[in-house]
Protein backbone atom coordinates (compact mmCIF):
# COMPACT_ATOMS: atom_id res chain seq x y z
CA UNK A 1 0.00 0.00 0.00
CA UNK A 2 0.96 3.47 -0.71
CA UNK A 3 3.08 4.67 2.31
CA UNK A 4 2.25 8.62 1.57
CA UNK A 5 -1.42 7.37 2.47
CA UNK A 6 -2.90 9.32 5.72
CA UNK A 7 -4.14 6.38 8.74
CA UNK A 8 -7.85 7.44 8.23
CA UNK A 9 -7.23 7.02 4.21
CA UNK A 10 -5.67 3.55 4.88
CA UNK A 11 -8.91 2.60 7.77
CA UNK A 12 -11.58 3.29 5.19
CA UNK A 13 -9.36 1.42 2.75
CA UNK A 14 -9.57 -1.15 5.02
CA UNK A 15 -13.25 -1.23 6.32
CA UNK A 16 -14.86 -0.73 3.01
CA UNK A 17 -13.47 -4.30 2.39
CA UNK A 18 -16.05 -5.60 5.04
CA UNK A 19 -19.03 -7.64 4.10
CA UNK A 20 -22.16 -6.09 4.07
CA UNK A 21 -24.78 -5.79 6.21
CA UNK A 22 -26.73 -9.21 5.70
CA UNK A 23 -29.92 -8.74 8.30
CA UNK A 24 -33.01 -8.62 7.50
CA UNK A 25 -34.66 -5.75 6.03
CA UNK A 26 -38.41 -6.44 6.20
CA UNK A 27 -40.58 -4.93 8.77
CA UNK A 28 -40.72 -6.88 12.09
CA UNK A 29 -44.54 -8.59 12.49
CA UNK A 30 -46.69 -5.90 13.64
CA UNK A 31 -44.72 -3.07 13.07
CA UNK A 32 -46.60 -1.82 9.95
CA UNK A 33 -49.76 -1.88 12.00
CA UNK A 34 -48.73 -0.36 14.72
CA UNK A 35 -47.00 2.67 13.13
CA UNK A 36 -50.43 3.10 11.06
CA UNK A 37 -52.61 3.12 13.70
CA UNK A 38 -50.24 5.53 15.98
CA UNK A 39 -50.15 7.35 12.75
CA UNK A 40 -54.21 8.57 12.72
CA UNK A 41 -54.15 8.10 16.53
CA UNK A 42 -53.13 11.76 16.66
CA UNK A 43 -54.24 13.30 13.87
CA UNK A 44 -56.81 16.07 14.23
CA UNK A 45 -60.50 15.15 12.89
CA UNK A 46 -61.20 17.05 9.70
CA UNK A 47 -64.75 19.38 10.03
CA UNK A 48 -66.62 16.59 8.65
CA UNK A 49 -65.92 14.00 10.98
CA UNK A 50 -66.52 16.54 13.73
CA UNK A 51 -69.65 17.06 12.41
CA UNK A 52 -70.66 13.60 12.35
CA UNK A 53 -69.45 12.30 14.87
CA UNK A 54 -71.00 15.74 17.05
CA UNK A 55 -73.79 14.89 15.27
CA UNK A 56 -74.24 11.27 16.35
CA UNK A 57 -73.86 12.35 19.99
CA UNK A 58 -77.04 14.46 19.34
CA UNK A 59 -79.46 11.80 18.18
CA UNK A 60 -78.08 9.88 21.09
CA UNK A 61 -78.97 12.86 23.51
CA UNK A 62 -81.95 13.05 22.05
CA UNK A 63 -83.09 10.21 21.70
CA UNK A 64 -82.77 9.73 25.71
CA UNK A 65 -84.50 12.78 26.51
CA UNK A 66 -87.07 11.93 24.58
CA UNK A 67 -87.78 8.39 26.29
CA UNK A 68 -87.70 10.08 29.89
CA UNK A 69 -90.06 12.72 28.75
CA UNK A 70 -92.87 9.83 27.40
CA UNK A 71 -91.74 7.70 30.59
CA UNK A 72 -92.42 11.23 32.92
CA UNK A 73 -95.43 12.30 30.99
CA UNK A 74 -97.06 8.39 30.65
CA UNK A 75 -100.00 8.63 33.07
CA UNK A 76 -100.93 12.32 31.58
CA UNK A 77 -101.06 10.85 28.41
CA UNK A 78 -103.05 7.65 29.24
CA UNK A 79 -105.49 10.37 30.91
CA UNK A 80 -106.07 12.12 27.70
CA UNK A 81 -107.43 9.46 26.29
CA UNK A 82 -110.03 8.43 29.28
CA UNK A 83 -113.81 10.41 29.05
CA UNK A 84 -113.67 13.82 30.45
CA UNK A 85 -115.32 13.74 33.62
CA UNK A 86 -114.72 17.60 33.96
CA UNK A 87 -116.90 18.35 31.30
CA UNK A 88 -120.13 16.55 33.55
CA UNK A 89 -119.65 19.61 36.42
CA UNK A 90 -119.25 22.11 33.68
CA UNK A 91 -121.39 24.89 35.00
CA UNK A 92 -122.05 26.59 31.82
CA UNK A 93 -123.27 23.32 30.30
CA UNK A 94 -125.40 22.69 33.36
CA UNK A 95 -127.01 26.33 32.38
CA UNK A 96 -127.59 25.45 29.07
CA UNK A 97 -128.92 22.34 30.47
CA UNK A 98 -131.48 24.09 33.27
CA UNK A 99 -132.71 26.56 31.10
CA UNK A 100 -133.62 24.18 27.74
CA UNK A 101 -135.59 22.39 30.83
CA UNK A 102 -137.50 24.90 32.08
CA UNK B 1 -31.68 5.12 -2.20
CA UNK B 2 -35.40 4.04 -3.07
CA UNK B 3 -36.18 0.96 -2.59
CA UNK B 4 -36.25 -1.23 -5.56
CA UNK B 5 -37.43 -4.43 -5.29
CA UNK B 6 -41.03 -3.76 -5.19
CA UNK B 7 -40.58 -0.13 -7.19
CA UNK B 8 -42.26 -1.65 -10.19
CA UNK B 9 -45.57 -2.95 -8.84
CA UNK B 10 -45.82 -1.25 -5.93
CA UNK B 11 -48.83 1.81 -6.67
CA UNK B 12 -47.07 4.63 -4.78
CA UNK B 13 -49.18 7.61 -5.64
CA UNK B 14 -52.50 5.77 -5.04
CA UNK B 15 -51.20 4.31 -1.63
CA UNK B 16 -50.60 7.90 -0.91
CA UNK B 17 -53.56 9.43 -2.09
CA UNK B 18 -55.25 6.62 0.56
CA UNK B 19 -53.36 7.32 3.09
CA UNK B 20 -54.24 11.01 2.77
CA UNK B 21 -57.82 10.24 3.25
CA UNK B 22 -56.69 8.20 6.31
CA UNK B 23 -57.11 5.07 5.08
CA UNK B 24 -55.08 3.00 7.85
CA UNK B 25 -54.56 -0.12 5.38
CA UNK B 26 -52.91 1.65 2.87
CA UNK B 27 -50.76 3.46 6.01
CA UNK B 28 -49.15 -0.30 6.63
CA UNK B 29 -48.65 -0.85 2.67
CA UNK B 30 -46.82 2.75 2.84
CA UNK B 31 -44.56 1.35 6.17
CA UNK B 32 -44.16 -2.04 4.95
CA UNK B 33 -43.13 -0.53 1.54
CA UNK B 34 -40.67 1.90 2.51
CA UNK B 35 -39.24 0.11 5.81
CA UNK B 36 -36.05 -1.83 4.24
CA UNK B 37 -35.06 1.77 2.54
CA UNK B 38 -35.43 3.46 6.29
CA UNK B 39 -34.05 0.60 8.36
CA UNK B 40 -30.92 0.54 6.34
CA UNK B 41 -30.45 4.45 6.47
CA UNK B 42 -31.05 3.62 10.68
CA UNK B 43 -28.75 0.91 10.86
CA UNK B 44 -25.25 3.00 9.06
CA UNK B 45 -26.28 6.11 10.56
CA UNK B 46 -27.87 4.62 14.39
CA UNK B 47 -26.37 6.06 17.71
CA UNK B 48 -24.81 3.48 19.58
CA UNK B 49 -26.86 2.44 22.62
CA UNK B 50 -30.36 3.28 20.52
CA UNK B 51 -32.67 0.96 19.19
CA UNK B 52 -33.19 0.86 15.85
CA UNK B 53 -37.09 -0.16 15.57
CA UNK B 54 -37.81 2.92 18.32
CA UNK B 55 -35.71 5.09 15.40
CA UNK B 56 -37.57 3.61 12.73
CA UNK B 57 -41.15 4.21 14.15
CA UNK B 58 -39.96 7.93 15.21
CA UNK B 59 -39.19 8.04 11.37
CA UNK B 60 -42.39 6.62 9.92
CA UNK B 61 -44.55 8.83 12.75
CA UNK B 62 -42.53 11.99 11.16
CA UNK B 63 -43.20 10.80 7.35
CA UNK B 64 -47.35 10.84 8.35
CA UNK B 65 -47.29 13.94 10.86
CA UNK B 66 -45.64 16.40 7.61
CA UNK B 67 -47.01 13.79 4.37
CA UNK B 68 -49.56 17.19 3.68
CA UNK B 69 -46.21 19.30 3.20
CA UNK B 70 -45.14 16.50 -0.09
CA UNK B 71 -45.29 18.66 -3.13
CA UNK B 72 -43.97 15.99 -4.70
CA UNK B 73 -40.81 17.97 -6.08
CA UNK B 74 -38.54 15.05 -5.44
CA UNK B 75 -39.24 11.15 -5.58
CA UNK B 76 -41.44 10.12 -2.42
CA UNK B 77 -38.61 8.05 -1.02
CA UNK B 78 -35.98 10.61 -1.55
CA UNK B 79 -37.97 12.93 0.76
CA UNK B 80 -38.52 9.60 3.61
CA UNK B 81 -34.70 9.39 3.50
CA UNK B 82 -34.23 13.08 4.20
CA UNK B 83 -36.65 12.78 6.89
CA UNK B 84 -34.75 9.37 8.08
CA UNK B 85 -31.33 10.55 8.20
CA UNK B 86 -32.31 14.65 9.65
CA UNK B 87 -34.02 12.27 12.61
CA UNK B 88 -30.75 10.19 12.92
CA UNK B 89 -28.67 13.31 13.74
CA UNK B 90 -31.26 14.63 15.93
CA UNK B 91 -30.73 11.52 17.64
CA UNK B 92 -27.29 11.88 18.05
CA UNK B 93 -27.17 15.24 18.63
CA UNK B 94 -29.74 14.50 21.83
CA UNK B 95 -27.48 11.85 23.15
CA UNK B 96 -24.72 14.74 24.34
CA UNK B 97 -21.93 12.92 25.94
CA UNK B 98 -19.82 11.08 22.77
CA UNK B 99 -18.42 7.74 24.39
CA UNK B 100 -14.78 7.99 25.42
CA UNK B 101 -12.10 6.41 22.93
CA UNK B 102 -9.09 4.13 24.41
CA UNK B 103 -7.15 1.83 23.37
CA UNK B 104 -7.58 -0.30 26.31
CA UNK B 105 -11.57 -0.75 25.28
CA UNK B 106 -10.67 -1.78 21.93
CA UNK B 107 -10.93 -5.63 20.62
CA UNK B 108 -7.91 -7.24 20.00
CA UNK B 109 -8.27 -7.25 16.58
CA UNK B 110 -9.81 -3.19 16.09
CA UNK B 111 -6.45 -2.85 18.29
CA UNK B 112 -4.14 -4.76 15.62
CA UNK B 113 -5.66 -2.42 12.99
CA UNK B 114 -5.30 0.41 14.07
CA UNK B 115 -1.46 -0.26 15.13
CA UNK B 116 -1.01 -1.15 11.55
CA UNK B 117 -2.75 2.09 9.97
CA UNK B 118 -0.75 4.67 12.51
CA UNK B 119 2.42 2.84 12.28
CA UNK B 120 2.43 2.41 8.19
CA UNK B 121 3.66 -1.44 9.14
CA UNK B 122 2.13 -3.24 6.13
CA UNK B 123 -1.39 -3.38 5.07
CA UNK B 124 -4.43 -4.36 7.05
CA UNK B 125 -5.30 -8.12 6.54
CA UNK B 126 -8.62 -9.07 4.85
CA UNK B 127 -9.81 -10.71 7.70
CA UNK B 128 -9.56 -7.64 9.96
CA UNK B 129 -12.32 -5.46 8.09
CA UNK B 130 -14.81 -5.92 10.29
CA UNK B 131 -12.89 -4.85 12.51
CA UNK B 132 -11.60 -1.84 10.82
CA UNK B 133 -15.10 -0.45 10.13
CA UNK B 134 -16.04 -0.73 13.75
CA UNK B 135 -13.30 1.32 14.15
CA UNK B 136 -14.67 3.99 11.73
CA UNK B 137 -17.59 3.80 13.50
CA UNK B 138 -16.07 4.22 16.70
CA UNK B 139 -14.07 7.01 15.74
CA UNK B 140 -16.72 9.13 14.14
CA UNK B 141 -18.61 8.62 17.00
CA UNK B 142 -16.11 10.92 18.31
CA UNK B 143 -17.00 14.01 15.99
CA UNK B 144 -19.98 15.95 16.34
CA UNK B 145 -23.17 14.75 14.43
CA UNK B 146 -22.79 16.67 11.37
CA UNK B 147 -19.46 16.68 10.81
CA UNK B 148 -20.04 12.63 11.29
CA UNK B 149 -22.37 12.31 9.48
CA UNK B 150 -20.69 14.09 6.36
CA UNK B 151 -17.33 12.04 6.42
CA UNK B 152 -19.20 8.52 6.62
CA UNK B 153 -21.36 9.48 3.48
CA UNK B 154 -18.29 10.79 1.40
CA UNK B 155 -15.78 9.12 3.13
CA UNK B 156 -17.11 5.61 3.96
CA UNK B 157 -20.03 5.21 1.42
CA UNK B 158 -18.23 7.55 -1.23
CA UNK B 159 -21.12 8.87 -2.15
CA UNK B 160 -20.60 12.16 -4.18
CA UNK B 161 -21.79 16.03 -3.24
CA UNK B 162 -24.53 15.84 -5.06
CA UNK B 163 -26.37 12.73 -3.30
CA UNK B 164 -24.74 14.04 -0.19
CA UNK B 165 -26.79 17.40 -0.39
CA UNK B 166 -30.12 15.31 -1.57
CA UNK B 167 -29.80 13.09 1.51
CA UNK B 168 -29.24 16.00 4.07
CA UNK B 169 -30.79 19.46 2.68
CA UNK B 170 -27.08 20.93 2.90
CA UNK B 171 -25.51 22.89 0.15
CA UNK B 172 -22.51 21.96 -1.77
CA UNK B 173 -20.00 24.68 -0.01
CA UNK B 174 -21.43 23.58 3.23
CA UNK B 175 -20.83 20.00 2.62
CA UNK B 176 -17.31 20.63 1.82
CA UNK B 177 -16.64 23.21 4.74
CA UNK B 178 -17.88 20.57 6.84
CA UNK B 179 -16.00 17.48 5.26
CA UNK B 180 -12.67 20.01 5.37
CA UNK B 181 -13.01 20.93 9.09
CA UNK B 182 -14.09 17.24 9.99
CA UNK B 183 -10.83 15.62 8.68
CA UNK B 184 -8.69 18.02 10.20
CA UNK B 185 -9.85 16.86 13.79
CA UNK B 186 -9.14 13.14 12.84
CA UNK B 187 -4.94 13.48 13.05
CA UNK B 188 -5.37 14.87 16.11
CA UNK B 189 -7.89 12.04 17.54
CA UNK B 190 -5.27 9.57 16.32
CA UNK B 191 -2.52 11.39 17.86
CA UNK B 192 -4.62 11.25 21.20
CA UNK B 193 -4.61 7.71 21.00
CA UNK B 194 -1.08 7.17 19.94
CA UNK B 195 -0.40 8.94 23.26
CA UNK B 196 -2.93 7.14 25.12
CA UNK B 197 -1.08 3.96 24.29
CA UNK B 198 2.47 4.94 25.55
CA UNK B 199 0.69 5.74 28.81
Amino acid sequence: MNTSLSPWTRLLAAARRAPADLRDESAPYGFAARVGALAFAGREPTFSALFARLSLRAVGVCALLMVAGVALNFSSALNAFEPDLVSNNDPVSEWIDASSAS
Amino acid sequence: MPPDATEETFDLPGCLARVRQSDQAAARELVAHLYPMVIRIVRARLPRRAAEEDLAQEIFLKMFTRIDQYQGSVPFPHWVSRIAVTTCIDQLRAQKRRPEFRWADLSENEADVLDAVLTNDGDVEAGDAMAAHELVHKLLDQLKPDDRLVLQLLDLEQKTLAEVSELTGWNITLIKVRAFRARRKLPKLFAELQKKERV
